[in-house]
């Protein structure tokens, strides 16, 4: 077929604008324990789900009104407690609506990692189906205490993806008695950063907006290395 | 017996000033002398008149004519610059390239030392200049011995040497990698550095710059140093109005432009590259912020004061638009080459026009991943036709052949064409489709 002729005359006519959502995205899954422990303050000022769920509000509202933000996140929600929950598929956020999380029941990490990994393979088909360029996906898992299923299997599927540089993962421990060797088994680039009172819960989740809205922003990186 | 002696001569220097008075010297004095000429030269005929500069395409004309006349001529076609395979046999012998064009130096190279590349100066054949593309060293003193660095986020107001005292808008700061913008109360914008980029390097930078000066409106070119308390803290600039950046817009698909409109976007942002260019400034940490796009498609370049400058280095860089990558300490040392800036030129026209990254595939949907930076956009034209390709490869082939060919050859072979010969194929195209779109007005009425 003649391509040249064909387009030439076309005056781009027949060009349908593609559809809104498929400009850019940075996919970010966040892993949250909302297990009965969280309850407690354990260095916090008030108990640390109360940490958590006031973040996690500033972090929505920071993305909401980024315009940029607001745009390209493409955001995950799962809490691990007496079950595994998905609170929000992979979305933009002006689509993510819930309440508070409240805390109860144990840590089921390995489930919880499962379904992540499970979802994020689901994205990117769905990027691949839909021609949507994406940044590299950000797994951020937040767990003050030891796991109550097997993690081993899923450990190093998740270890391996970092490695293969398929997601950046950020492993948060919680609290003053956190487990570190727990969450290294995921991570074997970045080691865990620990979180022991509010300001840094605040940091954390500031540093993750300045993420969501400039992927190529290496500030999260850089403070999990201590280099800040 | 002694070696032939074969000149190449292309379009660029046929069309210099009394070339023709070489031609009869290089007939009179050079022994067994035979002129070589591309193939391209019809289509650059054909563009010329096109574009309404009849005297380019009679010149070349006349060339021609006059070759024929002398029997001593013949012709190759190297693919519009890129290929120079059909010139290796002559290379055998003794094969002289004139050309104005550095892309010729470039791919014609490979053909071997053997090669002498000649380009003209005041109607004379002279060597070509050693090339462009070689790193230098950066002005970079150990110490900065004149500057003490300050927290230059914290001040209020600035002293401008022209402006006077500026009082700052702290309303809304606008961070960047150097330093932050605030807006003044008089229309002008104020840019403080960071700590650790008040240097006297950037200091004696800015200094040349302002000297210079600018006479290219679309740049937000440093109109004066900012002080205070008598201490160096950044420049000021005109104030921007009415602008989205490139970055912003390709995430809202281009939303209130018009396909064409991104070709005319692209052309105005190659004629500031082409002014910065020709005087010996890389825009260095070129990316989709920097460039800023009013609704009628003018196009500005911000952030100037970390442009290369003479041997003054720019300190910053972005992974996802540079070739190589620069440590912190190799961006204060190394000079970046024009080669190098064809990269993020490359990258971001295609950006612009495909609204999709080159590299870009149904396999390697992750933008700057470890996945390679393979170009996969196919020449050839798929066998299911139009109706079935996703918006970025209809706009692929909406391209022109040569615009193709200039992004193919140099995302799979590095093979650059410079931004002169971009401007007048995106000249043309343009033109082109504004004439049929008039046509099919014309038509409808």
């Amino acid at each position: 077929m003649d391509m040249n002729g064909f387009f030439e005359d076309l005056d781009f006519g027949d060009f349908s604008a593609p559809s809104s959502g498929s400009s850019r995205k940075v996919p970010i899954c966040l892993v949250l324990d909302c297990s009965g422990s969280m309850r407690y303050a354990d260095g916090t000022k008030r108990p640390k789900i109360d940490e958590l769920n006031v973040n996690i509000d500033a972090f929505l509202e920071y993305v909401r009104n980024d315009p940029k933000a607001s745009k390209i996140c493409d955001l995950c929600i799962i809490t691990m407690g007496d079950s595994v929950r998905v609170v929000s598929r992979y979305t933009t956020v002006d689509r993510i609506h819930f309440g508070h999380f409240a805390a109860s029941g144990g840590t089921p990490l390995g489930t919880a990692m499962k379904t992540a990994v499970d979802l994020l393979t689901e994205r990117r088909q769905y990027y691949r189906d839909n021609d949507i360029e994406h940044y590299k996906p950000i797994l951020m898992v937040m767990t003050d205490g030891d796991p109550t299923d097997d993690i081993s299997y899923i450990s190093r599927q998740v270890s391996d993806m970092v490695a293969n540089k398929e997601i950046k993962i950020f492993p948060v421990g919680i609290g003053v008695n956190f487990n570190h060797g727990t969450l290294a088994q995921f991570s074997p680039l970045l080691k865990p950063k620990l979180i022991r009172n509010s300001e840094a819960f605040d940091k954390l989740f500031k540093l993750l907006s300045a993420s969501s809205s400039n992927p190529n922003d290496d500030s999260l990186e850089k403070w999990f290395n201590n280099d800040f | 017996m002694s070696k032939k002696n074969y000149y190449y001569l292309d379009a660029s220097v046929l069309l210099e000033e009394d070339f023709y008075q070489t031609v009869q010297e290089y007939c009179r004095t050079v022994p067994d002398l035979a002129f070589v000429l591309d193939g391209g030269i019809y289509h650059e005929i054909e563009s010329y008149r096109s574009l309404g500069r009849v005297e380019e395409a009679l010149t070349l004309e006349n060339f021609i004519n006059l070759f024929a006349a002398l029997g001593i001529a013949l012709q190759v076609d190297t693919a519009g610059g890129f290929d120079p395979s059909a010139l290796a046999p002559l290379a055998q012998e003794n094969l002289f390239v004139v050309t104005q064009q550095q892309k010729l130096v470039d791919n014609f190279g490979e053909l071997g030392e053997s090669v002498t590349f000649l380009h003209v100066v005041q109607g004379r054949p002279v060597p070509f200049p050693r090339g462009i593309s070689e790193n230098g060293a950066a002005f970079c003193p150990d110490r900065d011995i004149y500057v003490n660095p300050f927290d230059g986020e914290k001040v209020d107001y600035v002293y401008s040497p022209r402006y006077g005292y500026l009082k700052l808008d702290k309303s809304k700061a606008f961070s960047g990698g150097e330093g932050v913008c605030y807006r003044t109360y008089n229309g002008l914008f104020c840019k403080l550095y960071f700590k650790k980029h008040i240097t006297y390097v950037n200091y004696k930078k800015l200094q040349a710059m302002v000297d210079m000066g600018c006479s290219m409106p679309y740049i937000s070119w440093p109109l004066d140093i900012l002080y205070y308390r008598n201490q160096f803290v950044g420049y000021v600039m005109e104030e921007l109005s009415d602008t989205r950046s490139v970055d912003d817009l390709r995430d809202d698909n281009f939303s209130g432009f018009r396909i064409l409109d991104r070709f005319v976007i692209v052309r105005n942002f190659l004629k500031i590259i082409e002014y910065l260019h020709g005087r010996d400034i890389l825009v260095g940490d070129m990316k989709l912020d920097n460039i800023l796009v009013k609704p009628n498609g003018d196009v500005y370049l911000i952030d100037a004061g970390s442009f290369q400058v003479g041997d003054y280095a720019c300190n910053v860089c972005h992974a996802e638009y540079t070739e190589r990558i620069y440590t912190g300490d190799d961006l204060k040392h190394i000079l970046r080459s024009v080669r190098e800036e064809y990269f993020p030129i490359n990258k971001i026209i295609f950006e612009i026009l495909m609204m999709k990254g080159p590299f870009y595939s149904k396999d390697n949907t992750e933008i700057d991943g470890t996945g390679s930076r393979d170009f996969t956009y196919p020449m050839e034209f798929p066998a299911e036709g139009a109706a079935a390709l996703p918006y970025h490869y209809k706009m692929w082939f909406a391209l022109s052949p040569a615009m193709r060919q200039y992004f193919y050859r140099y995302f799979t072979e590095g093979k650059v064409t410079y931004v002169s010969e971009w401007l007048r194929e995106l000249d043309l195209y343009i033109m082109a489709k504004q004439k049929a779109a008039a046509k099919r007005a014309q038509a409808e009425q």
